[in-house]
């Protein structure tokens, strides 16, 4: 498997550890299409994926100092942990909310963590 | 991941070409492009976004500002080529059917 730097993987799970800077976004995509691949994600569950993490890691610009990504699959799902970031900030959130929320109907949040389920 | 703007003319539209990805990091040249045509006095822009493979919601920002700011003056501001990820963003903030949308320069309306 091939990952960005940053970014380390067990036996069924990958984290990805990047400065909370809008530097990182692209680091974010490139790990979610690394993820996409390792896993065997489909090609339409990997663009949400990689719009899902863009938003939360840019959610964390300001917020935190680093944003962290766990990724790991479990019984056909993709399950997603996302810590250091807020569920919609700064000048965008509307926007990135409305995205977020569309994108991801069951999802779990609180003040710093972000979970959900993505199906294979 | 680096972001590349053309500008040209296209009868009455002043045509941006982008290519690349947008977000929060790379958007900032597109919208100095955008700020410099609308304060030269272009009324009808065209952002083909052809080449464009993902945009965020920052990118939405950016792109509302402008189309705010050609409204003032009559104008308008067109989005080409749109497909893939960029497409879906816009159809899930709703702003697919508050720009106006063309496949092709070629589609653009004229004056």
């Amino acid at each position: 498997m091939s990952v960005p730097a940053g970014a380390t993987h067990g036996t069924d799970a990958v984290e990805l550890r990047v400065p909370a800077e809008p530097a990182s976004l692209a680091t974010v995509r490139l790990f979610s299409a690394s993820v996409g691949t390792a896993f065997g994600v489909s090609a339409d569950v990997t663009e949400d994926l990689k719009l899902v993490l863009s938003e939360l890691c840019a959610g964390s610009v300001g917020v935190s100092d680093t944003f962290r990504v766990t990724v790991a699959s479990i019984s056909g799902q993709l399950r997603v942990e996302c810590r250091g970031t807020a569920w919609a900030s700064g000048p965008d959130a509307d926007r990135r909310k409305g995205i977020l929320e569309a994108l991801l109907p069951d999802v779990d949040y609180s003040a710093d963590v972000v979970s959900f389920a993505l199906d294979l | 991941m680096d972001l590349n703007l053309q500008t040209s003319t296209e009868g009455d539209w002043t045509v941006i070409a982008v290519s690349g990805e947008l977000d929060l990091y790379t958007v900032t040249p597109l919208e100095d492009a955008l700020s410099a045509s609308v304060a030269k006095g272009d009324v009808r822009i065209a952002l083909d976004l052809s080449q464009v493979g993902f945009m965020d919601s920052s990118s939405l920002g950016v792109l509302v500002a402008a189309l705010k700011r050609t409204r003032e003056r009559d104008g308008t501001v067109a989005l080409v080529g749109v497909q893939g990820s960029p497409a879906k963003v816009l159809a899930l903030t709703g702003l697919d059917a508050v720009f106006a949308m063309a496949p092709t320069l070629d589609a653009l309306p004229t004056a």
